[in-house]
């Protein structure tokens, strides 16, 4: 096994590339087109599917917005360059971060049966608050407009890397293509398309991947005696430099990255209440294979001895380096970029519909309740071509990606312990959530640029939820959980 | 063609089967609930232990990575699991109540 025996695989015509980026986006817009006609009357429809989602869906659209550049890609990557620990501390905690929210989103279904985002939650929690709701629903937006960048990001490496495409024009076209047809059918087309996108993701990538190692003299065995050859300890998964690295940090990030997060919550109200525990907790163990399958590619580039430099400088591009560069047929290649087009497409319009519903019930409905039904509606569908414009024009200013990967679970985590003791414990008051955040930012973020990502992390988890504690202990109030069923601050239902 | 690749393919042409079948089943229910604006509350279908499950999870996913570094044969399992997702979602259509959507 040589570096030198990779050369790129012909017919790889920049053509091919945007033909595929623009018939996939073509294929779902006649989806939505359909869905529209068939399933959105209102907007309460447009951005919580009239909460009829079932555990198919629910399974299928929570792994599809999961499975984003970071699933497919860094995999990989962390593999190649941390060896098996690397997608030990990468995938262990993906998918556990997905089950953690089953018992917040159990209670806070069960408490607020009809609520749409988790801004209105702290909205009602919080007696009104304008400032602790106005905390999450920016923090949510942020993450939001972060999730929809990484991606364009991702599809403009894979693009670049496999066809050459100009990574510009790469980013424009996929938010062109994602917001045509997540415009129409909101979240049921971000469902109905997301689960097909799970199996674009799914079968296709075992298929890819059992063809690389069909493709190497001695298959699996080659490439796992030529690793253990060069590096023993890549095989094992208890380098503790992969979790002291960025484990322990993307551990944290990660539960952050869901328990704070729109895209999940708004599934929490749609998804039937007697199926909503349930399809976290498929969607977390289903999740699981994804990443670990994509890791192979990553094992086999360290099998190739190839350096960063090799695959362009950014170890992203391990995968989509090995399928273009190994001698894949044609129709594989196609295959596993369409994989990382649909994990990145369903992403995309994942936070998108997500962020629908922040515009509806955080924006308008609480600033200006008397919109009609029809003006909120394509107010609704506008924000989301909005925020990929603006998501659009951050990427287009360049930015390195894990750096941004990191940055953004590390600014989430502050509210991710001040958000669980919220639906947790009655004590949680107004005044110890917001200073909780903002304190956690504050200090955090300064410990973290002096100190690193890992003593950054825990100080902001540690100094958030000693806020919250604290302030809830000093106050001898405590909140009646019962009472957020019956206070609604919007009425959607057309 | 080796005949791991053609073993493959077959195991996820069954598994596309399933998530096709289900994936039809699902959309067959959804357009069933149109139109029915019932506020449903009762989730007491739901699960109710889950922290086993997630264990069992978690552990299985470790040990699935860790074992690909004891036998070069385990580095297929990512490739062999992943079937089972697709499969495992189209098995999940089936398990839901369709009440609403029988004629």
């Amino acid at each position: 096994m040589d570096k030198a025996q990779l050369v790129v695989s012909p017919h790889l015509t920049q053509g091919l590339g945007l033909t595929l980026m623009i018939g996939c986006g073509l294929v779902f817009l006649v989806l939505a087109y359909v869905i529209k006609t068939k399933l959105v009357r209102n907007t309460h429809d447009f951005i919580i599917s009239n909460r009829r989602i079932g555990l198919g869906f629910g399974v299928g659209a929570i792994v599809s917005v999961w499975t984003w550049a970071m699933a497919v890609m860094m995999s990989s990557a962390m593999t190649f360059q941390w060896g098996l620990s690397g997608l030990f501390w990468f995938v262990v905690p993906n998918g556990f971060a997905i089950m953690a929210v089953v018992p917040l989103a159990k209670v806070l279904r069960r408490r607020m049966p009809a609520g749409y985002t988790i801004s209105q939650f702290i909205f009602n929690r919080f007696e009104q608050s304008r400032v602790a709701s106005g905390v999450v629903t920016v923090t949510m937006i942020f993450g939001i407009l972060l999730e929809i960048l990484i991606n364009l990001k991702g599809t403009a490496v894979v693009m670049s890397t496999v066809f050459t495409i100009d990574w510009r024009l790469a980013t424009l076209l996929t938010v062109a293509v994602v917001l045509a047809y997540s415009y129409f059918g909101g979240l049921w087309t971000s469902v109905m398309t997301g689960t097909i996108n799970t199996w674009m993701i799914t079968v296709p990538s075992a298929i890819v991947v059992v063809a690389v190692l069909g493709l190497i003299d001695g298959g699996a065995t080659a490439v796992f005696d030529k690793v253990a050859d060069a590096d023993p300890s890549k095989l094992s998964v208890f380098n503790t430099d992969a979790a002291a690295g960025f484990g322990v940090t993307l551990a944290f990030g990660l539960l952050a990255a869901t328990v704070a997060d729109q895209t999940f919550w708004q599934k929490v109200w749609a998804i039937r209440p007697n199926q909503v525990g349930r399809s976290f907790l498929w969607a977390g163990v289903l999740f699981y294979p994804i990443p670990i399958c994509f890791g192979v590619l990553g094992l086999v580039g360290l099998a190739y001895g190839l350096t960063p430099a090799d695959v362009g400088g950014d170890i992203v591009a391990v995968g989509p380096y090995i399928i273009s560069h190994i001698g894949l047929p044609l129709v594989l290649i196609v295959a596993y970029v369409l994989a990382i087009l649909a994990a990145c497409y369903s992403t995309i319009d994942g936070a998108s519909s997500a962020l629908s519903s922040i515009v509806a019930v955080d924006i308008v409905k609480r600033y200006a309740p008397k919109t009609s039904e029809s003006r909120l509606f394509y107010i609704t569908k506008l924000s989301m071509l909005l925020g990929g414009i603006i998501a659009a024009v951050i990427v287009l200013s360049g930015a390195d990606f894990t750096s941004l990967v990191l940055t953004t679970y590390a600014l989430k985590t502050s509210v991710l312990m001040p958000l669980i003791l919220a639906i947790l414990w009655p004590r949680t008051n107004t005044a110890g959530f917001v200073g909780g955040i903002v304190l956690s930012i504050l200090i955090g973020m300064t410990l973290r640029a002096e100190y690193g990502e890992l003593v950054g992390t825990l100080s902001i988890v540690a100094i958030s939820a000693a806020v919250v504690i604290a302030a809830g202990l000093a106050s001898r109030r405590a909140f009646d959980m019962g009472e957020l069923g019956v206070k609604q601050a919007v009425n959607l239902e057309g | 063609m080796s005949m791991l690749l053609m073993l493959f393919l077959a195991l996820g042409a069954l598994a596309t089967i399933l998530f096709v079948a289900g994936y039809v089943r699902g959309t067959r229910i959804a357009l069933a609930s149109y139109a029915d604006d019932t506020v449903e509350v009762d989730d007491s279908g739901d699960v109710k232990t889950y922290w086993w499950s997630i264990a069992l999870a978690v552990a299985g996913a470790a040990l699935a990575i860790g074992l690909a570094g004891v036998h070069p044969l385990f580095i297929y399992a990512g490739p062999l699991m992943v079937l089972v997702t697709a499969a495992g979602i189209g098995l999940a259509f089936f398990l839901e109540n369709d009440a609403k959507a029988r004629p």
